[in-house]
């Protein structure tokens, strides 16, 4: 959540790191990159998209472009990418339960409207499973995983219960992240 | 410039940025332009760089590009004079040129009947059989299906498989070994009913270490036909062209005199008018194996331009309107070197995966003896739909070396933000001491693949990389001047 | 335009020299029993987190804190006296932080000593960082993970006006005064416990080892003989989907935090009081200097001016009444850019120096100027010729201006503060917002001396009276338990221990621990001062 940043698979942190005296340059901030402290300073310049990026006395023209999460910068020559990292939703992610299989119930009483997949089928989070509805209203109830489907327990038209199984999934692996050096400077308080 | 007789406007039918190199000359020879446009491109550079733009559509965006019907009715319809029909889509379609023509409208192309001949891989092959001009040993499958598994396999390994009706490195197999023929064989074969509509197949002898040299026509309608000297393209990756050059490097007067001497040969031979390209397999050892004809303009043109100071599109127009070459063989002079590197979406790192984003920040490199082709601008968005190439880089220098400097400078400077591309990859290609020395073949890319690899950024580089991205980043921003005074300028004091 | 104090310290002189030395000597015995507080534990402290997946206190709020910031923490010594120093830090931490931007107070308790149970020192140091979120309004970000009450002193935590029900109360106080608080809940809020998440405006509880329940497992088998495991009677689920006690489940402690931080990041911002503020500068002075100009000795006198040039911005002071009443050092400076009044002591408080203090203190009223009030005093003076002046006539004055005065006030112990100086300079009773204490000061009703001659003297004329005259050596064994006592109470480890003030500091410190205590300060309006009766 702003701190967090991903270059070539690797995860660094990166923050404000005042010297404690608030005595830098004017232009000048301090930040801790992966637990070093910088000073650095980056000006805007005369040119859409380009800056004057200032460290340890080096002086680089660079241009930059940002696109949502993902910063496109153009440094010596070269186009890297850094991306910007949710850190809660990363946290979320690796702490969310994995593996096993997980029942998605009905929220209410209902009727099948519409079947979208078949047992056995790979399907990716977020991905229409079946559309129920119940009080006029119909309610799509989606992957809330990848995962594969082991179990569609009715079809089209069958009315059920609340808390009725109406599909069961099996989670499939995904990949996890690499998380990059901690920082080494700052004890914790 | 004299304006061109019978021709006050050209409808160029392609995309990107080959509409705005045409639509150059035609401003400088007076000639009104237009383009067809399928809405995905309704915005781009391209569009705006003509004077009129019409809108065609399909159900996929190429599909558009590639429907004649409406592209000659669109040219009707604005009272174009004649078709530039660019590189790619219907540029080498015989159909359309035939169409074009009896539609009443000029087409900037060699005749329906020279395409037909010299387009047609087989035929062009046969035709230049008769002509003595030297030729891979091959088969096809079309003469006898039964027997095309057991005449490719005599004709000895290693064999490509290519798609008869092919072009562009699409529809193309290597085969090392017999088992592997008949799986080769359906792939070539299922691409090149994907790209071409066309599932005729051929085989030939696969030459190791090759290099593709290829000689620049020009044929006019009163029967003169000269060469623009010859092109190197043989930095290539999946088939497809990434580096081009003229003059080609390591290659004695002598050799380079009989290449351009039967290409030239070739096309008197086939009536051929227009400007043309006659492709070539260059072995190691000098020998040298007829290809095929590219009966248009083609993406490397430019630097053929570059060391002729002759250009090609005006060229091109000229002779549709049927006038004379206004120079002879001997008037063509080839100064100093030329290189192009085709900028192009793409992973190098990823087997060169196409890579997808909304551009955000295009600035070309300029500078003298630097000439930047490119169709691309802030906003657009590359996706799969199209080629992934983005723009083209030209440099000319004195010298190959010069050239070669000033084309790693100008990668170098040429910013292209928002979506992943080739540019550090072509430079590195240069920096290759092979390069340098001028040994290259079509294999260089999968040979030196680990010197070429991108080096992953060193600790000061990561450094400035995550300091850029954090202080251009709203969110780090935010959180930044949201801690109030003293605490940041505290920093992280703990008593 | 102030004037930069000039310093007459020598850095080069024997006795700075001395000072230096001794004072790095109390600098590091400090910081060895700090850091044996905040990080020595036994191995099977740490096993056992570790085997329950928990994440060490201080990283919990390493975690929760903005990258970059600081932290400042109150009574990081608090119980080292106490329980055999079992409950180090008083088995909680707390301390004022930046959370998404805003100043907040973390209360944190720590499991890893004795499950976080709660000993009578837990709940006063939770009780004070409550009334210091009531105090400066601070929003309070809980972190619990307490195994409740320690029983077997549960009569010293329990029944008091400020015992453990006091914290439910200042917690509700909080929220009437519509400052939130977060809890996360990360272990077992049993019984009282229960009421921080429910008290709180959010909370966020962990699967697995969260829970919060009026009554634990045990309890309830005994109370009505239902059977039932920790996670069905009040764990994460229960909690977030059927009863409602807590608003969100996280699956790490580490999401819990991340989640808590985009709570905070909701909060708004306080109405700060708007002041004069000031462009920040160092001092000029380095404050490392202090090492060498607070004696080895408290009996050697030094000046004050030379403390207040270590702290203050660019060490520029304007000193009041520069002529009278010299014994007390009154003048305006900037910390941090806040304009404050400071008092402090340069000798024994006299009838002109305590109305010298008594009028400043006014002043500062008049124009809204926090007082920092920095300690060194003896007392006021005795004797006939000063009693016959009213000295407790001009000492009341003192203490009843210094106790009506309506702008925020913070006490630094710098060296020595007994008998009614105590009271006069701001000490623990008189509502300062916070009481800071270097590691060598002392504080007693009078010093150890003195009061194993008064004690001496006592018994000498009771004897004397029966005709018994005592030796020297009966009268040194009179007089020696005396100062063993007086010495080891007066300590400012045992203050501490004792929650008599919101922690030692570092000297150096001082100037960072003053800025956030002005800053939090900010948020309250300063009300019209009121005085009693003056006796004039």
């Amino acid at each position: 959540m702003g701190y967090d940043f991903e270059l070539e698979n690797r995860t660094s942190v990166v923050h404000p790191a005042s010297d404690g005296c608030g005595n830098a340059g004017p232009n000048i901030v301090a930040l801790s990159i992966d637990g070093v402290r910088t000073e650095v300073s980056l000006t805007p310049g005369r040119l859409e998209g380009e800056f004057i990026l200032e460290v340890d006395g080096r002086s680089e023209r660079v241009f930059a472009a940002t696109d949502g999460d993902n910063h496109f910068i153009h440094l010596r020559g070269r186009t890297l990418q850094v991306a910007a990292i949710n850190a809660l939703e990363r946290a979320q992610q690796a702490a969310a339960p994995t593996g096993g299989d997980e029942a998605l119930r009905a929220p209410m009483p209902g009727v099948v409207v519409g079947v979208s997949v078949e047992e056995g089928a790979e399907v990716e989070t977020g991905q229409l499973l079946l559309t129920i509805e119940s009080m006029k209203l119909q309610t799509a109830i989606v992957a809330p995983f990848h995962g594969r489907v082991a179990e569609i327990s009715l079809e089209a038209g069958a009315n059920f219960e609340q808390d009725t199984v109406l599909v069961r999934l099996e989670a499939i692996e995904t990949t996890t992240h690499e998380h990059g050096n901690d920082s080494t400077e700052e004890k914790s308080p | 410039m004299t304006s061109i007789p019978g021709i006050k406007k050209v409808l160029i039918a392609n995309r990107g940025e080959i509409v705005i190199r045409v639509a150059g000359t035609l401003k400088r020879l007076d000639i009104a332009s237009a383009t067809v446009v399928h809405a995905l491109d309704a915005d781009s550079p391209a569009a705006r760089a003509v004077d009129e733009v019409c809108v065609i559509e399909g159900n996929t965006p190429v599909s558009a590009y590639l429907d004649a019907t409406q592209i000659i009715e669109a040219a009707k319809e604005i009272g174009a004079d004649a078709i530039h029909p660019g590189y790619g889509f219907l540029a080498e379609n015989a159909d359309f040129a035939e169409a074009v023509t009896q539609a009443g409208i000029g087409w900037i192309g060699p005749p329906a009947a020279a395409m037909r001949l010299m387009g047609d891989k087989i035929e062009s092959r046969r035709f230049a059989a008769e002509q003595a001009i030297p030729l891979t040993p091959s088969a096809n499958e079309e003469d006898d299906p039964q027997t095309f598994q057991q005449r490719s396999l005599d004709i000895g390994l290693p064999l490509l498989i290519k798609a008869s009706a092919g072009g562009g490195g699409k529809g193309m197999q290597i085969v090392r070994e017999p088992a592997n023929l008949a799986p080769a064989i359906g792939l070539a074969r299922s691409e090149a009913e994907r790209y071409f509509a066309d599932g005729r197949i051929f085989a030939e002898r696969y030459v190791d270490e090759p290099r593709h040299v290829e000689v620049q026509i020009l044929a006019d309608g009163h029967g003169n036909v000269l060469h623009l000297g010859e092109r190197d393209c043989s930095i290539q990756r999946r088939f497809q062209k990434l580096i081009e050059e003229s003059p080609a490097p390591c290659m004695d007067a002598e050799l380079r005199d009989r290449i351009c001497t039967q290409a030239v040969e070739l096309a008197r031979a086939a009536n051929y008018q227009n400007a043309g390209t006659v492709e070539f397999v260059l072995a190691q050892d000098g020998d040298f194996y007829f290809l095929e004809m590219n009966t248009r303009l083609q993406v490397e043109h430019p630097v053929t331009e570059m060391v002729t100071g002759i250009d090609l599109v005006e060229q091109q127009i000229r002779i549709a309107a049927g006038e004379a070459l206004a120079f002879s063989q001997d008037d063509i002079s080839f100064e100093g070197a030329s290189i192009e590197c085709r900028i192009c979406a793409e992973e190098p790192d990823h087997d060169f995966r196409p890579a997808v984003g909304q551009l955000l920040l295009v600035r070309p490199a300029s500078g003298p003896g630097v000439r930047f082709d490119g169709g691309i601008a802030a906003g657009q968005t590359v996706s799969t739909a199209f080629d992934p190439m983005l723009a083209k880089i030209i440099v000319h220098g004195r010298d190959r070396d010069e050239a070669i400097a000033r084309a790693r400078e100008a990668l170098r400077e040429s910013v292209i933000l928002g979506c992943a591309t080739n540019a550090a990859y072509l430079e590195r290609i240069l920096a290759h001491p092979d390069f340098a020395a001028g040994r290259v073949e079509t294999g260089f890319i999968p040979a030196h693949m680990a010197e070429l690899a991108t080096s992953p950024a060193d600790s000061i580089e990561r450094l400035e990389l995550l300091a850029v991205a954090a202080l251009t980043n709203q969110d780090f921003l935010e959180r930044r001047d949201a801690v109030p005074e003293p605490y940041a300028s505290m920093g992280s004091w703990h008593n | 335009m102030m004037r930069r104090i000039e310093s007459r310290v020598n850095v080069l002189s024997e006795d700075y020299q001395r000072f230096h030395a001794k004072n790095i000597e109390r600098l590091s015995e400090f910081h060895r029993r700090q850091d044996d507080a905040r990080f020595e534990r036994p191995q099977r402290d740490h096993d056992r987190l570790a085997h329950h997946g928990k994440i060490f206190v201080r990283e919990r709020i390493k975690l929760l804190l903005d990258p970059g910031t600081p932290f400042l923490e109150f009574s990081s010594l608090a119980a080292n006296s106490e329980y055999d120093g079992d409950s180090k830090g008083a088995s909680v931490v707390t301390g004022i932080g930046i959370v998404s931007g805003r100043e907040v107070i973390i209360r944190a308790d720590d499991p890893s000593i004795k499950g976080g149970a709660w000993y009578p020192l837990t709940v006063k140091k939770n009780v004070r960082c409550l009334d210091i979120a009531i105090e400066n309004r601070l929003p309070v970000v809980h972190i619990c993970d307490s195994a409740g009450g320690f029983l077997p002193l549960q009569s010293e935590l329990f029944a008091d006006q400020v015992s453990a029900g006091r914290i439910f109360r200042n917690q509700a106080i909080l929220s009437k005064m519509g400052v939130p608080q977060l809890s996360l809940v990360f272990g077992q809020c049993t019984a009282g416990g229960a009421y921080i998440p429910a008290l709180s405006d959010y909370a966020v509880i962990l699967r697995g080892n969260g829970g919060i329940f009026l009554g634990g497992p045990p309890l309830v088998k005994a109370a009505t003989g239902e059977i039932v495991d920790a996670d069905t009677l009040g764990g994460a689920d229960v909690h977030t989907q059927v009863s409602g006690v807590a608003d969100y489940a996280a699956n790490s402690e580490e999401e819990a935090i991340l989640l808590g931080r985009e709570i905070v990041s909701f909060w708004k911002r306080p109405d700060k009081i708007k002041k004069d503020r000031r462009k920040p500068e160092a001092p000029f002075y380095d404050p490392k200097e202090l090492y060498g100009i607070i004696p080895d000795d408290i009996k050697i006198q030094f000046d004050m001016r030379e403390v207040i040039a270590r702290i203050v911005d660019g060490s520029y002071f304007h000193e009041y009444q520069p002529d009278y009443g010299k014994t007390l050092i009154c003048g305006y400076s900037y910390i941090w850019g806040h304009r404050v009044g400071i008092i402090g002591n340069n000798g024994v408080l006299f009838n002109d120096s305590s109305l010298k203090g008594a009028h400043f203190i006014e002043l500062c009223n008049q124009n809204r100027t926090p007082i920092v009030f920095l300690q060194n005093i003896t007392g006021f003076m005795v004797g006939r010729e000063y009693e016959a002046r009213g000295i407790c006539k001009d000492g009341a004055k003192f203490i009843m201006a210094q106790a009506g005065s309506a702008v925020p006030k913070f006490t630094v112990m710098v060296n020595g503060s007994f008998g009614a100086g105590n009271y006069g300079m701001c000490g623990r009773a008189y509502d300062g917002r916070f009481v800071f204490s270097w590691p060598n000061h002392q504080i007693g009703i009078m010093g150890a001396e003195q009061a194993a001659n008064v004690l001496a003297d006592v018994k000498v004329r009771q004897l004397e009276r029966a005709g018994t005259t005592l030796t020297d050596t009966e009268i040194e064994e009179i007089r020696l338990p005396v100062i063993e006592s007086f010495e080891r109470e007066s300590n400012a480890y045992y203050a501490t221990s004792q929650i008599w003030d919101d922690g030692i500091i570092d000297p150096v410190d001082t100037r960072n621990t003053l800025g956030i205590a002005l800053s939090v300060a900010e948020n309250v309006p300063i009300e019209e001062p009121r005085y009693g009766v003056m006796r004039l």
